[in-house]
């Protein structure tokens, strides 16, 4: 073997990751070559001296129980825990309601009632965070795909009411929409941590066909940077599907919103217009 | 089958904590950003452990590619295409602003130089970085960097011989001042 072509193959050599017929030529060539065995032991430094100074890098004393907590959090309610703003000290009872799981699967809405007003079919497409769309979607399968849903203990049910109760509960802003035009009632609410902002989680059902449909409501405004949007009123809004079903968002001054539903992007945009900040 | 609890999933996946977090370190702007790619990793690697099989190589280059994914997907390139400088000639190297010179590893004394080294791998572009840190911090061999990255192992070989040589090239004016290159 000459120094051509034990070169062409030095970096599989120096990893260890040449063929051992290969290798044991190589070693030959090595032993012999004090110019490819210097550049076969630069490449092995190279590799020792990063890995030192990865090693080097100081753990935060508290990022395991931090990452325990998050564990335990999400263990125990779906939701990832905020490092930066605990959980809140309020104490959401559950119950259980009998949704069949078809209907919990099935949220395609049908004919053409909720066909858009001026928003293309598909609804307009934004380039959005992904992790936010993935959190809000994960929330909102297991409120459906649980067959669970929950309404805090104490939270009126009248729409108006619960506005306020949840201003007060969790000194949010909370956009508590009438959808009724459209069939749906408010099925239940909570407190609902995104990626660990607090908000509220707001679900409405239509009892005709069993249809869900969630609201959140996220105390954080600049979630989402949409490079396309529509008017929603005269909100800026905008429809994503790049998690394979529509996540609607638009914000007012303090919150950001987020409707979502395994519905039709067009449906959710229709659907939209009949909010109200 | 019965969800795998808590517990489990913790006793498996915090031996990991450490690596996790230097990978982490490493690939993010600093330490917060870094922090919250590890705990989101790990959530994230919860709510999926139920389907995680532990095969002999344990669980680290599992958490590895779920860290890389939220680092990607953090940076907004969950949809993003393989690299055109995986395919890249040297012209287009110069074109984009990537030097490539043919600096040896072998001209540099790895000995000397651990802080420049740390600023000099936060400089190479991210896709070489992550091949990078995989291939000398946690030693994987090309087919497991190939897995968590999602790309082909010809791919890992290229970016790596790349990444080896833009190092190589960010150390040599630094090898050079502080008289740190090898003596011939």
């Amino acid at each position: 073997m000459d120094c051509q072509e034990f070169r062409s193959k030095l970096d599989e050599y120096a990893d260890d990751a040449a063929d051992a017929d290969w290798s044991a030529a190589a070693e030959e060539h090595v032993a012999g070559c004090a110019e490819c065995g210097a550049a076969v032991a630069g490449i092995r430094k190279m590799r020792a001296a990063l890995r030192r100074t990865v090693m080097s890098e100081r753990v935060p004393s508290d990022l395991a129980d931090r990452v325990r907590g998050a564990i335990r959090a999400e263990a125990s309610t779906g939701m990832p825990i905020d490092r930066d703003h605990p959980p809140a000290t309020l104490s959401f009872g559950r119950w259980v309601t009998p949704l069949a799981m078809a209907a919990a699967v099935a949220l395609v809405f049908v004919g053409s009632q909720f066909m858009p007003q001026g928003v293309p079919s598909g609804g307009p497409q934004g380039d959005v965070e992904a992790t936010w769309v993935s959190a809000v979607r994960t929330v909102h399968a297991k409120c459906l795909m649980s067959g669970e849903a929950h309404h805090a203990d104490g939270l009126p049910r009248e729409l108006s009411a619960l506005r306020g109760a949840l201003k007060t509960t969790l000194a949010l802003d909370v956009l508590v929409p009438d959808l009724s035009a459209a069939g749906f009632k408010l099925h239940s609410a909570d407190m609902c941590r995104i990626q660990g902002v607090p908000g509220a989680h707001l679900v409405y059902e239509r009892e005709s066909d069993e249809k869900l449909v969630s609201l959140f409501t996220i105390a954080q405004t600049g979630v989402f940077e949409p490079t396309e949007s529509f008017k929603l009123g005269d909100r800026a809004a905008f429809v994503c599907t790049n998690d394979k079903a529509p996540v609607m968002s638009w914000e007012n001054a303090s919150s950001t919103f987020v409707f979502c539903g395994e519905i039709e992007a067009a449906s959710m945009a229709t659907l939209g217009t009949g909010l109200a900040d | 089958m019965a969800e795998r609890g808590a517990e489990q999933f913790e006793q498996l996946a915090l031996v990991h904590l450490d690596s996790v977090f230097r990978m982490a370190r490493r690939l993010a702007r600093d330490e917060s950003e870094a922090d919250d790619l590890v705990q989101e990793t790990y959530v994230r690697a919860f709510r999926a452990f139920g389907k995680f099989e532990l095969r002999e190589h344990g669980m680290k280059p599992w958490l590895l590619k779920i860290l890389h994914n939220c680092f990607y997907t953090h940076r907004g390139k969950t949809n993003r295409q393989p690299t055109s400088l995986d395919d890249a000639t040297i012209e287009q190297f110069r074109d984009t602003g990537v030097a490539v010179v043919e600096t040896s590893a072998a001209e540099v004394d790895w000995d000397a130089i651990d802080e420049e080294l740390k600023h000099a791998v936060d400089g190479i572009p991210e896709d070489y970085r992550v091949v990078l840190l995989l291939w000398s911090f946690e030693e994987l061999s090309y087919k497991e960097i190939a897995e968590i990255c999602d790309v082909p192992v010809g791919t890992v070989m290229s970016r790596l011989f790349r990444a080896r040589r833009l190092l190589a090239d960010k150390l040599a004016d630094f090898a050079e001042r502080e008289n740190v290159r090898k003596k011939a």
